[in-house]
């Protein structure tokens, strides 16, 4: 088991990441497995919600797709890499799209695919089911309420039960092992200043204006761009149609618009305080600390309301000024919107959005690190200040501390403060650091200064690092520096000194490890990872867990002589086994839709 | 509070007292219209006023419609 922030997405990562036995290069695995799936998917199952929203105006329905998967905010999760987030965007309206005919017509075939497209949702971003649940619940109204509720069990039961079987791998080793323990990540507290992440105004998330469109630079926000407010008026003419015999499908729609721009501006006004107090005080809300995530509803509503407004703008264009033919005027309302929308992203074909639209290099300098390192094959990790870099490389075995875990000030000037501290040598020492780096800014995201690159932050750096007595420079290449520790444990090693044990590692995963010891009864074996008591030691004799030991793993050793143990990360036994079970309902399900939507074509 | 808020105010007032939708959403609308030409011209605070002023009156509509309906 990794991070909690990645648990759910792991298999699908080693699943991606399969393809590259078989030839395919990263970028064809990124394309392959997460940006083509993304938009085509959004796309797709935008438009099949949209001819099932309204029954009518099909031929707008593209104007929907177009919508939901070119917008600014879509545009800028895919820019910025964000690909989990991206694919799990995408399946937002299939979501909405099966709840939606599992409501109206509650069957097993019904309750299945829909239990199977939010597991599939779950699976990418939970945060972004969390936030398709305010959509769900909204649109829960659009039909009779009874009705959903009498047939709880294709509408509530079978969708949990399938996604309790295709993410129970996860959550019930998180419910046994860790119920109760605080296992998010710090940058969640309820505690720190919330006001840091909410760039969105109102005025930009009533627009669906990504605030930092178009080069997606952390901070920096551009003043509102007029055209962009074309786009809430579109969207919400719709309320004006009256004459529409489903009026409070427009009206929820709105609504659920309405309440998502709210809380997509975050802590600014108007009532910046409703999401600071939302922030505080209720249970799981620190994961929008970015509160742009709620962008995605207002997305969604939009891709239903600016379709049908324009075709009841078209159908009124036609009666007011008795155009005879009305399909004319409809494809030049179409024609007119389109145009419009390709002015509106135009910095995409521009080059002025950067990220993963934009071709980079890799500097010959970061692939001369990586063979440094592979290079020597036994344990070690590296520490990189202030930062890694993108192009940083890390292994199971050569493990990065990349983001300032180890310090309690995470600004650069506070790293190197900590560095100058007489325990910081033996803290890296029981941490197996063997080399710090400096990265060479190649992208201009670290050392930054007003949103540009600044040289000086860096020389401040290294010119610090090279006045640490316990830290020798060792190599260079480019920008890249690289220091050495003096002194270094290994990933096993005696809590005593100047012991005459012997500790052979026989093989090496990252949540077990098979070791040949020589050592006495009383030996204390340390293992340097942070502590987790479910880290477990095998002996021939006994099962061990581990205990904390200066912030790290240790096993008191029972017996003594020659023998081999084993060192075993209890959770990922039961991941292992409930990964099958994951599997297999895939498996099942699978041919269960497919065979039975073949039968239904017959 | 700027003359503006105060004019929003007494309309806001207004139409929940009259409590017609078609009327609450017409405004909300006008104000996104009247909001473009200040964003244009970089008056921000004027134009940031406005789109406040169509979301609370497209929000009063929505409840509106929604509570009538009950």
């Amino acid at each position: 088991m990794t991070a909690l922030n990645t648990l759910w997405i792991t298999g699908y990562l080693y699943f991606s990441s399969l393809l590259s036995r078989f030839g395919f290069s990263w970028n064809m695995i990124g394309l392959l497995c997460w940006i083509i799936p993304a938009i085509f998917i959004g796309f797709i199952s935008m438009i099949l919600l949209y001819q099932y929203f309204w029954d009518s105006n099909k031929k707008y329905a593209f104007i929907s797709g177009l919508i939901y998967s070119g917008n600014t905010y879509f545009l800028m999760i895919l820019s910025g890499g964000q690909l989990g987030v991206a694919l799990s965007y995408g399946l937002v309206p299939l979501v909405v799209y099966r709840f939606l005919k599992n409501a109206r017509t509650p069957n097993l075939y019904n309750s299945l695919f829909f239990g199977l497209a939010i597991g599939l949702q779950i699976l990418f971003d939970p945060r972004i089911t969390a936030v398709t649940f305010i959509i769900l619940v909204a649109f829960l109204f659009l039909n009779k309420l009874k009705s959903f509720l009498s047939s709880w069990k294709f509408t509530i039961l079978i969708p949990i039960v399938v996604v309790g079987f295709l993410h129970g791998y996860w959550v019930i080793p998180l419910l046994v092992f860790y119920l109760g323990k605080p296992i998010a990540p710090s940058i969640y507290s309820p505690n720190i200043n919330f006001s840091f992440f909410s760039f969105a105004t109102l005025e930009n998330s009533l627009s669906i204006l990504h605030p930092n469109w178009p080069e997606n630079i952390f901070g920096k926000v551009h003043f509102m761009r007029p055209e962009f407010i074309v786009l809430p008026l579109i969207a919400y003419i719709s309320l004006l149609n009256t004459k529409y015999k489903k009026t409070k499908n427009i009206v929820i729609v709105v609504l659920v618009a309405l309440v998502a721009s709210f809380l997509a501006k975050g802590v600014n006004e108007p009532f910046g305080i409703i999401y600071e107090l939302l922030l505080k005080h209720l249970p799981g809300f620190a994961a929008y600390r970015d509160p742009t995530k709620f962008y995605i509803p207002i997305v969604l509503c939009y891709s239903l309301l600016i379709p049908f407004s324009l075709a009841f703008v078209s159908s009124v264009i036609v009666n007011k000024f008795k155009l005879g033919k009305v399909r004319n005027v409809k494809v030049f309302v179409l024609i007119l919107f389109i145009l419009f929308w390709v002015v509106l992203i135009s910095p995409l074909f521009t080059g002025k959005v950067g990220g993963i639209f934009k071709l980079r290099t890799v500097s010959s300098d970061y692939y001369n690190l990586k063979n440094f390192i592979t290079q020597q094959p036994e344990f070690y990790r590296t520490l990189w200040i202030p930062q890694i870099q993108r192009y940083g490389y890390f292994t199971n075995n050569h493990p990065a501390i990349g983001r300032g875990e180890i310090f309690q000030r995470q600004t650069t000037i506070g790293m190197l403060q900590e560095f100058k501290k007489p325990e910081m040598e033996a803290r890296l020492s029981a941490l197996s650091v063997k080399y710090v780096i400096v990265p060479d800014d190649s992208e201009g995201e670290i050392f930054v200064k007003d949103n540009k690159y600044d040289k000086k932050q860096y020389d401040t750096v290294v010119a610090a690092l090279g006045k640490i007595p316990y830290l020798v420079k060792e190599r260079e290449f480019g920008s890249i520096i690289i220091y050495k520790t003096l002194k270094r444990e290994d990933h096993f090693s005696f809590a005593k000194e100047l012991f005459n044990g012997r500790i052979r590692v026989l093989s090496s995963k990252a949540t077990e490890y098979e070791l040949s010891l020589v050592a006495m009864k009383g030996d204390i074996l340390v293992f340097s990872e942070s502590f987790d008591r479910n880290w477990i030691l095998k002996s021939p004799s006994e099962t061990v867990s581990s205990k904390e030991y200066k912030g790290l793993n240790s096993f008191v050793i029972s017996q003594d002589g020659n023998y081999n143990v084993y060192i075993r990360y209890k959770p990922q036994q039961w991941v292992n086994v409930l990964s099958i079970f994951s599997l297999l309902t895939v498996f099942a399900l699978t041919i269960y839709l497919v065979s039975n939507s073949l039968k239904n074509k017959k | 509070m700027k003359i503006q808020d105060i004019i929003f105010l007494l309309i806001f007032i207004f139409m929940l007292y009259r409590r017609r939708y078609e009327w609450i959403a017409m405004a909300g609308l006008v104000c996104i219209i009247v909001a473009i030409p200040f964003f244009s011209f970089w008056i921000f605070f004027t134009g940031q006023r406005l789109t406040y002023y169509a979301f609370f009156f497209l929000l009063l509509a929505c409840l509106l419609f929604l509570f009538k309906k009950r």
